[in-house]
Parts: C-alpha cells; structure tokens; sequence
C-alpha cells in the first residue's frame, strides 16, 4: 500500500512540477537553514566524553583577597583554577579513581637539523591519568606509566601530526625527541584527535586546539616550567623566581578527578572541604568556605562555552523552520483543493477516508524527504563556509547524528505542513463533487 | 469598508487566516529579535580602541640561544631590535609591551588610591620605546614617558604610571589626575600618575575594558618579548614581509610570530560577524518567504472565491470594491499577526535574554518591525487582489 | 425598459470565434414580465450576461431605461447593476461566509447606503420574502427555496427597476418553484420588469409574453421564419436562418 501511495504522490508531483519545486524549496530552504546552525551548536555542545563525563570532576577553591572576590561584581565567583601548592595537596587523595593537575607551556623543539628549524610549540604537563581519563586515542604505544609521574622521567606523547613531522609517520615509540636541552623518549604517539572543545582546559572559551605534546607534570619544579596559559593572582610572591611562583596564592592548574559513584563523589567533596578547613586554620583561605567539585557538562555549561549567540542562532532557526512550514501549508492547501474532483472519484470508488488521507501525506512528506536532502547537501556547504570563523575548522562538519536530526527534522516539516490539507482534502463528500460533474 | 461582514465571513476561513497570523507573528518574532541581535553585536564591532588598528602589527620571539640565557645579552639585543624595526621604510614607532590590542584579553592586577574608597581593578601593562606614538594615543594630559623613568634594576619597580581618562574619572571625578599615587591592593609599589590618555578601550572579561594603567618598564625577559609597531597607512603588508628577516639578522637563535592587529580584531568579532551574517541572511529570506506565503495563500482564497467574486461583481462591486475588500482581509489578518506577534517577540527576546546578556528588546525595533511587516503585508496582497478583481461578473451567471 | 438592436457578442479563444449573439434585437416595456426560452447553447445566458451589464458587446445597441449603456467603463457599468438591476440565479449564488442579513446587506453596502436605512431596507425585504426569522442563518443552514427567496429579498432591497432572473426555479422541487414564481409575479404587480430566462414551460407561461432565442437570434415562434434541418449524418444542428 505505502508502495502504492508513493507511485501515486509522485505521479502527482511529477503533474505540476513548479510547484512541487516550490515546496521543496521552502523544506529545503528551512532544513538548511535549521540543521546548520543546530549542528553548529551540537559540535561543541556534544559530550567530550559519551558516557563518562558525568564522573570526570574539575575543583576549584576560592583561596582569593579576603576583601575581593575574584570577580569584585560578584562576591560568588571563584577563581577557575587552582594554585600549585593547594593541587599538591589535593593530590595526596586516593579517593578519585583516576586524578590530574595540568597546565600549557611554551617549549622548544630541536628536530634533527636535516629536517628544519627549531620551533617554539604548546606542550601539555599532565600526570598519566590524563590520557585515560580524557579517553585520549593512541595510535602508536600509550600513557607512560606511574613510575615515570613520579620520577620523572624523560618521557613524552607527541600528536600525529608531530609525529608525521618529526618522524616521516612511522611508529616512533621508543625513539628520541629533543626539547629544550634534554632528549625525550616517546612512549605513545597520539592518533588524529581533534575535539571541537578543548574540555580539559576551559579557561579560553573554545580554546585553541589540543596541544601536540604531552610530558610528566612533575618536571614543573626542576625544570622551572611557567604556564604559557592564563595566571590569575590577587597577592605578591614571597621571595623571586620559579619557587615564589609556585608557592604563591596564583592560580593557574586545571585540576581534574575521575569520581565514578556517588559516595566517592560526596567523600571527595567532603576531603576538599576539609582540606581547606586546615588550611584555614594556618591562615589561608580567609574567604568564606567555597569549592566546586563540578562535573564537567556542567561545568562547560557554566562557562558558557558554546557562544550563546550560536544558541540563539539555533533556536532562530528552528523557527525559520516553522515558517517555511507554515507556507507550505498554504501551498499543499491549494494543490490539494484543487484534486477535489479527482479526490471524489477515488472516494466514490471505494477509497476511505483514511486512505485518502496517508495518501496525501505521503506525498508531503515525499516533499519534507526530497527537501530534506537537498536542505542537508545545503547545509553542509554552509557549515563549510560557517568553519572558517571557527579556531577549529575542521571540526565543524555534519556527523551521522545530526544527519538523523536533520531528516528527522525534514520529516516532521512535512507533517506539519501536510496534516491539514490532507484533513482537508480527506474529509470531502464524495457524491457532492460527482453530481456536479 | 465594511469590517463587521468582512470578519463575520472570515470565521468561515479560520484555518488559512490563522496560518496567516501565525506566520507573521513568527516573522516579526524573528526579525525583531534577529535585528535585534544584529545591533547587540555591532554595537560590541564599533567600539573603538582609540588605537591605530588598521596599521599596528604584532611580532614576538621565542629563542632557543643560549646567549640569551644572559640579561645583559637579552637588553641589548631588544635595543639592536627595535633599531631594526625602525630602519624599515614606513615604520612610525616600534614599543616592547605586552599590550595586544584585541586578544580579549590581557594582564590586570588590583589598585588602591586615596580619595577612591574600595580597592579597584584595572589592567596594567608595562612598555619600554614609543608606546602611545605606537597605539597612535596622544597623552592629553601631563607627559609622555622618558628615558629615566625606566629604572635601570630588573628588580625596582616603576614610580610613575600614566592611566586612561575613563580611569580617572571613576576614581577622582572631575579633579586632576595628575600627581595622585596608585598603589597595589596591599599598598605597597606606589605610582605617579604622570599622565592621561583620553581613549583606550581593550576587551576584558571583567568589565575594566576602558580601565588601565601604563607603566615604564622592561616588558621581556630571557624567555622572549613582543614588538608592537605601527606603519604608514597602507604600509603593514611590506613590514610585515620585512620584519623577519631583520630580525633574524640580529640574531637568528629564535622563532617568531607575527600578526596584524586586523588580523587579531577579525579573529575576535568571527564570531559576531558569523551572527551578523547569519541573521541577516535569515531575515531577507525569511521576509521574502512570508510574503510568498501571504501571496499563496490569498491567491488560494481568490481562486476559491472567484464565484463570490463574480457575484458581488454583479451585484454592483466596481473593481475597486473587490480590492478592497482583500485589501482589508488582509489588513485584518496582518494587524492579528503582527498583536500576536508582539507577544511572540518579547517571549523569544525572554527565551533568547536567559542565553545571551545585554540584548533587551527595545521597543523602537518592535514599532519598525510591525510597520515594515505591515507594509510587506500589503504589497503582496495586491497581486492576488489585483486578479480577484480582474473576475469577471459574468462568472456568476454560470452554473458552478 | 430596455431595448437591444442588432447586438453581436464573440467570445474568442486562440483558435475559435463563437458567435454567441449575432444581430440580436429585443424591446421590453417597462413593468412587463418577460420569459426568454431556448436550448442550451442557443445564447440565453449570453443575452443575460449582457441585458444585466455583467458582460461587454462588439456590436450594436443597448438601451437601458431610456440610456445608451451599450459603451460603459467598468465601474459605470457596475453602479447601473447595483442600482438598476437585479439578478436572480439559478443557484442563488448567496455568499457562503455570509448570514442572511449580510448576504443581503451586499449590494447596499455597494450603494455606499447609510447605517438605518440599510437596515431597514433589509428588514423589510426579507420580511417580503417571508425569512425574518433566519436573519443570522448562513446559506448552508437553509433550503434550496429559502437560500432563493433570500437571493430575491437581496434585490428587492436594492428596489430595482428591471430584474433579470437566470433559471430561477432550476435547482429546486416543483412547490419550491410554484412558491418562487408567484413571489415573482407579485413583485411584477408591483410595477417592477423581470426578465426571465428559463427551459421550464410552466414557468415560462407565468409571464405575460414569451420570446425564443435560438441560435444567437430571437425568434417568433408564431410567424416562423426558420426551419431547422438535422443533418443525414446527425453531425449537429445546422441553422438555416434567412
């Protein structure tokens, strides 16, 4: 029967082809419209870590000027990162799974001279954790182990394009970088990893792209590495240089505990809590008690990480989309009125009323679907263009899921726009039209 | 025009009529609030800088020369840098700061100073050369920076500071600002104002955009610096292809970067001019579709209607009547769809408010969008209407 | 009333020219109660198209109480149907989305009438018609005779001088139609000329003299001056008109 219908929607189509072009343009023109800018928002909407990131947990303290909050305008606000000293500390827990302090930095990269110029590049100063918690794709060996944190040792994980770079693309595990004044062993060579989001590190909005190395946190001390990233502080260092710094009320390190039950999460809140508590008592910390053990979707959306413009721009769209369907209506109402006789004889010879009825919105939603592609093929050539303001072009595209919202979004516009007219047109006496003929 | 018949005989046609007003009211919703949106983001794009934007370019090094390492050989250095800068044709000043204009970003610290009651933020930035002749600001009050205010110890800090106008005011209102010492929160390393700039404005996340505080002093150290520079008019792209090589004949144990402050500018409104755009695509469009739509479906009602039409035709309606007649239909119909529609304006502003800040609906917009939509209403009802009263009073004669 | 002399009507396709009146001539005199009877095709509906203004000429004359109408500009021509004229229809051709009241209200509101008197003029029509009590019925709520009479009480409150009915009866049952008639006649009594174009012979015979039309031609069937021949192969009537 749905075979049926189709084969007769689209004769009915084929019959008056400017205004079936029409109408596909009007579904076309909304579902480009629409799935661009939903797509937009869901690349750096969707979840970093499907299925985890409700367990990985970012902390923050407000250890900031007893007299000042860290934002004045608001006496809630918290600075968005930690200092040095007060990660050490939270370290020493073992009730997170999983844990990391991390910061970015500016190193140098000494490649064999045959291959080029030394180059200035972001580097990533993490623990091991990091990779597994951040669910960090290998292509080539993996995380160094907790021997090497410890130590540390001279160990990185450099990104594929590093290592195409650096290494023609060959598995270059066990091989040597040279940074700065020491050589590097790669344990792990990164496989393209391109999140939209830097989620690891939100304090830059989007952010720029993922760093392309990776080293143990612990040379932070020894080697005297500052962060290239944001440094807030509210008061002098005592004393000069690396030690002052990282002793100081500063804050500068994303930290990050991986919390995967409920008990771990209020035992951990409870340690951070009490953890500031003794700190108060030895004179830190004079503001009120405040910390944030906050889950990382929320914490994204705290920060507004997706531009609210781009929120707004989709739910715009979505209403452009209501639009388009709302004209179309107007247009369905008059073709199919003007099958009425037709309708009639169908009826007359034993069609229901039903029948009719699928029959006509069959055909619309032939329409939403025809619309549908040409609005997806459309929107795909906007986002291109859309990609092109975005830090990370790559990244701005359609994927399989919003493929599904997209059609389903065409589907929906054809229903919209088609269930009346069909009513309409189903609900005709059949006699009347025929004694007039 | 009779409007009591003429809405009587609408309630007959509730559902085309009702599309009708849902479509313009969605319609004003949109354009107004996406005009809205449109000005919200320009007005951020035409906040001035008071800077020389368009001829500034940014260059900073990184070494990997262990020469470097040495205070000494990093001062001299910048000097032999900043000689190298100026020698290149169509440089006007060259400075060493951090200051980038546009990053969005930038350094801050909090102030004290007598007369000003709480503690205050504002941004600091340190610079060494030409700074002002460099952003192209004129000090407007008080002096310039010169040689010996730069202590010539890393480790001292500066005594003189100069701040700008918005600053000044907030602090001291109307009195001078010349004299008065800044000091940090806890009130230690106190500074001069020495003197005012009149404009500067650099985009914050705290709201100390318009606020900020130079001082003297060395702006780098062993681990790099960045020149901020600026050109002729119309010279940056051949600076720009000159400064590398320059620079690396000075010393070539480095790697730079460089940037124009267009460039950076642009970067830091893509997402303000991807919304101007969009929204302005959308609303063209979105116009055009209703008045296709209002077309269509008053097309429908004529060609529904045209026995009627033949029938007050001959019952004495001259042409003019039937226009009419769709005319006010219609006036009818846009006036609902655009009550309703004021409705649906402030609630998509509500919805679009609680994401974004600072974009209240103003009711001026409101106004501009009905009339406009009003008026859209109307031209594309006189197509249709023009072919209702094209009918022909013949037609009533004839039996269906 | 109304005179028409040697009135030639066209209507042209792209590829075909239909004579649909050709040297068409008629005098009715005021206050006569006319019927005009003939086939299908024969010009009936044109003649009417034309005698009501609803529709243009090529050539010839037509005198409308005592005026040339034959070369009006539209709206001239709509001010004369909306005053001079009355139309009857075969299917009443009442406004679906109007009640009764405002159906008849139509024409007036033309007139550009004020508030009362339209008011009053509709009453008192309707009351004619005998339908005061379904002033806020629509078309759809009444019967075929009911939706006829409130079409009748419409011209009667525009208080015509000439009606021109088409079919009147045509789309109703014979005592529907016998209470159509005699409405009619007593209007006529009253001094108003009706024009009546129809197939039924009852009807026709209601009205004081009856005129043929074939062809595009009046003709008097009494004295005939033509013959009508049907041709061997049956192809269709061929008209020999002299």
């Amino acid at each position: 029967m749905l075979l049926y219908n189709v084969k007769i929607a689209l004769k009915s189509l084929r019959r008056n082809p400017v205004l079936t072009a029409l109408l596909i343009s009007a579904i076309a023109l909304g579902i480009c419209v629409s799935t661009t800018f939903i797509a937009l928002r869901h690349v750096f909407e969707k979840d970093p870590l499907p299925g985890r990131s409700g367990q990985v947990f970012n902390v923050r303290l407000d250890n900031w000027d007893p007299q000042r909050a860290y934002n004045a305008e608001d006496p809630n606000s918290l600075p968005s990162m930690i200092s040095y000293r007060d990660m050490r500390a939270l370290m020493k827990s073992d009730i997170p799974t999983r844990q990391t302090g991390t910061f970015r930095a500016s190193y140098f990269i000494h490649p064999d001279p045959k291959a080029g110029r030394p180059y200035a590049e972001d580097i990533r100063l993490v623990f091991t954790d990091f990779f597994t918690m951040f669910a960090v794709p290998f292509q080539y060996g993996g995380p160094w182990d907790k021997a090497a944190d410890s130590k540390p040792e001279q160990v990185i994980v450099i990104d594929h394009a590093t290592n195409e770079k650096l290494f023609g693309g060959t598995n270059s595990v066990g091989k040597t970088v040279r940074m700065e004044d020491r050589n590097y062993k790669v344990v792990g060579v990164i496989a393209p990893w391109n999140p939209p989001v830097r989620f690891y590190d939100l304090t830059q909005g989007l952010g720029p792209r993922v760093e392309p190395i990776y080293m143990p946190f612990n040379f932070t001390e020894p080697l005297e590495i500052y962060t290239n990233g944001n440094s807030d502080g509210w008061k002098g260092f005592d004393g000069d240089g690396h030690a002052a710094y990282i002793n100081s009320e500063s804050v500068w390190i994303q930290f990050w505990a991986e919390l995967p039950t409920p008990e771990k999460q209020q035992a951990y809140r409870e340690f951070v809590n009490n953890y500031v508590r003794d700190q108060k008592k030895l004179g830190r910390f004079q503001r009120p008690l405040h910390t944030e053990v906050t889950s990382l979707p929320d914490l994204m959306n705290e920060l507004q990480i997706v531009p609210p413009a781009i929120r707004s721009l989709s739910i715009v769209s979505m209403l452009f989309l209501v639009v388009c369907s709302l004209n179309l209506v107007g247009l369905l109402l008059g073709k199919f009125l003007a099958r009425v006789p037709e309708v009639s004889v169908r009826r007359a010879l034993g069609a229901s009323r039903w029948q009719v009825f699928w029959q006509h919105v069959v055909e619309c939603e032939l329409v939403g679907i025809a619309g549908g592609i040409i609005g997806m093929l459309l929107s795909i050539g906007m986002l291109s263009m859309i990609a092109k303001f975005a830090p990370n072009p790559e990244v701005v595209r359609l994927d399989p899921e919003m493929v599904l919202v997209s059609l389903f979004l065409s589907l929906g516009a054809g229903l919209l726009a088609g269930i009346y007219p069909s009513w309409r047109v189903c609900s005709v006496a059949p006699a009347m039209q025929l004694k007039v003929q | 025009m009779p409007i009591g018949p003429i809405i009587r005989a609408m309630r007959h046609n509730r559902m085309r009529f009702a599309l009708i007003i849902f479509e313009i009211a969605l319609t004003l919703a949109i354009v107004t609030n996406a005009v809205n949106m449109i000005l919200h983001e320009r007005g951020l794009m035409q906040q001035k800088s008071g800077f020389d934007d368009e001829n500034l370019i940014a260059i900073s090094y990184q070494p990997f020369g262990a020469e470097f390492r040495e205070e000494s050989y990093t001062e001299g250095s910048i000097q032999a840098d900043m000689r190298a800068i100026r020698a290149i044709p169509g440089v006007k000043a060259v400075s060493v700061t951090r200051f980038l204009p546009w990053q969005g970003g930038g350094s801050s610290g909090t102030w004290k100073t007598e007369g000003y009651g709480d503690k205050f933020q504002a941004q600091l930035y340190a610079a060494r050369g030409e700074i002002f002749p460099t952003l192209g600001l004129k000090v407007a009050q008080g002096r310039g920076f010169v040689e010996n205010d730069t202590p010539a110890e890393t480790n001292v800090p500066t005594r003189v500071t100069i701040i700008s106008r918005a600053l000044a005011k907030k602090l001291w209102g109307d009195a001078n600002p010349i004299g008065r010492v800044i000091t940090s929160g806890d009130g230690e390393s106190p500074r001069t104002v020495i003197g005012i700039i009149d404009e500067f404005y650099n985009p914050y996340s705290w709201n100390i955009g318009e606020f900020v505080l130079f001082t003297p002093g060395r702006a780098y150290d062993t681990g790099g610096a960045r020149f901020l520079l600026r050109t002729e008019p119309g010279a940056v792209k051949s600076v720009v292809s000159q400064l590398e090589p320059r620079l690396l004949a000075v010393n070539p144990h480095r790697v730079f970067q460089t940037q124009t402050i267009a460039e950076i500018k642009d970067r830091f409104f893509s997402a303000g001019t991807l919304v101007i755009r969009a929204m302005t695509g959308i609303i063209i469009v979105l116009v055009f579709i209703t008045a296709l739509g209002i077309v269509g479906i008053t097309s429908l009602a004529v060609s529904e209607r045209t026995k009627q039409i033949g029938t007050r035709r001959a019952l004495g309606a001259t042409k003019g009547d039937i226009l009419k007649h769709f005319l006010a239909e219609n006036w009818i119909v846009t006036t609902a769809g655009l009550i309703l529609g004021i409705f649906a304006t402030y609630g998509l502003n509500f919805m679009l408010v609680s994401q974004l800040t600072d974009t209240k609906m103003p009711w001026y917009l409101v106004v501009i969008g009905v009339v406009l939509l009003w008026l859209n209403g109307l031209v594309a009802t006189i197509p249709p209407a023009l072919r209702a009263a094209s009918v022909s009073p013949a037609i009533a004669t004839r039996s269906v | 009333m109304l005179e028409m002399k040697n009135i030639k009507k066209i209507y042209r396709t792209e590829r075909i020219e239909t004579h649909a009146l050709e040297n068409f001539s008629l005098k009715v005199d005021d206050g006569e109660f006319v019927s005009v009877m003939g086939p299908s095709g024969s010009g009936k509906t044109t003649f009417l198209n034309v005698a009501g203004l609803l529709d243009t000429f090529e050539e010839g004359h037509y005198i409308l109480d005592g005026k040339d109408v034959s070369r009006l500009s539209d709206s001239e021509m709509s001010k004369i149907r909306n005053r001079a004229i009355g139309f009857v229809f075969q299917s009443f051709n009442l406004i679906p989305d109007l009640n009764v009241f405002d159906n008849v209200d139509v024409p007036l509101r033309y007139r550009g009438l004020g508030g009362s008197d339209r008011k009053q003029r509709i009453e008192r029509s309707l009351e004619l018609v005998g339908l005061s009590s379904r002033i806020k019925h629509l078309p759809s709520q009444l019967s075929g005779g009911q939706q006829q009479r409130v079409a009748i009480a419409r011209v009667l409150a525009g208080d015509p001088k000439l009606i021109l009915a088409d079919e009147p009866t045509g789309n109703l049952d014979s005592l529907m139609a016998r209470e159509i008639m005699d409405l009619l006649d007593r209007i006529n009594e009253q001094g108003t000329t009706i024009v009546m174009v129809t197939h039924s012979p009852e009807c026709a015979v209601r009205a004081q003299r009856q005129i043929h039309v074939l062809d595009g031609r009046v003709v008097d069937l009494e004295t005939p001056r033509i013959s009508l021949a049907r041709t061997d192969a049956g192809a269709g009537i061929v008209s020999t008109l002299g």
